[in-house]
């Protein structure tokens, strides 16, 4: 499992492969863990209203891995080399989800906080607008609709 | 040839599957026509009727690169070729 593993890859994952606790465990194993003094997690979950206030019961992620897995690591690949940030992650699952379960996880190790706030706000953004990966939102009245 | 198509969130619904191999003559335009005469509402989501062009929403992707061509349609494929038509990303 790849929650195991001493070095978690950023990424698409399945549902339920990794958890925040474990990508934690794994940045704390970055050999220049020592000259951070601040881990910056965003966590994305799954909301119960849509942006036009529809009732949302549940969401669907479907992704183009080889896509989406370039497009990430090019991200964090770009924010790694920002003066005092030591490690970026992001992990953005895919598949089916209930509400408030998990959807995307962003970590940020950083010499000091105010850089680590700055990159990891940065790594939202752009994930948001450049990784090959689609939400679709089931409502309560059996609707769905996918959403751009 | 035989190409293969990658199916992404509306594409997927659509068809039922997640990819394909199909056999088509040369270019892209081939392969829209098949896919349009397949998938009835395969037309809607990527074709711009007015325009009578590929909707410019729609991402082109051959085997992992994104096309740019003015006139895509006239692309010539090669056997094995990966191809997927995307719609605007949102991410979770």
């Amino acid at each position: 499992m790849p929650s195991n593993e001493d070095n978690i890859k950023s990424g698409i994952y399945n549902k339920g492969e990794i958890e925040l606790e474990h990508l934690i465990e794994s940045l704390k194993k970055h050999p220049n863990i020592s000259k951070a003094g601040s881990i910056h997690t965003f966590t994305g979950i799954v909301r119960d209203s849509s942006n036009n206030d529809k009732v949302v019961v549940g969401m669907k992620i479907d992704a183009y891995d080889d896509l989406a897995n370039a497009s990430i690591t090019k991200i964090c690949n770009i924010l790694k080399q920002k003066e005092g940030i030591i490690d970026v992650k992001i992990i953005h699952l895919k598949g089916d989800f209930n509400l408030s379960e998990d959807l995307v996880y962003v970590v940020v190790a950083s010499a000091h906080r105010k850089e680590g706030f700055e990159v990891i706000s940065k790594a939202v953004e752009m994930y948001k607008k450049e990784i090959a990966v689609w939400k679709r939102e089931n409502f309560s009245n059996g609707t769905s609709e996918w959403i751009h | 040839m035989i190409v293969e198509v990658l199916y992404f969130a509306e594409f997927k619904d659509i068809t039922s599957k997640e990819k394909e191999n199909l056999e088509i003559d040369e270019n892209l335009d081939d392969l829209l026509n098949l896919l349009f005469k397949r998938y009835s509402s395969f037309r809607n989501l990527v074709w711009d009727e007015k325009s009578q062009k590929i909707h410019n929403l729609i991402s082109i992707i051959i085997n992992n690169q994104a096309i740019h061509e003015k006139d895509p349609l006239k692309i010539n494929l090669k056997d094995g070729d990966k191809i997927a038509f995307l719609l605007p990303v949102s991410g979770g």
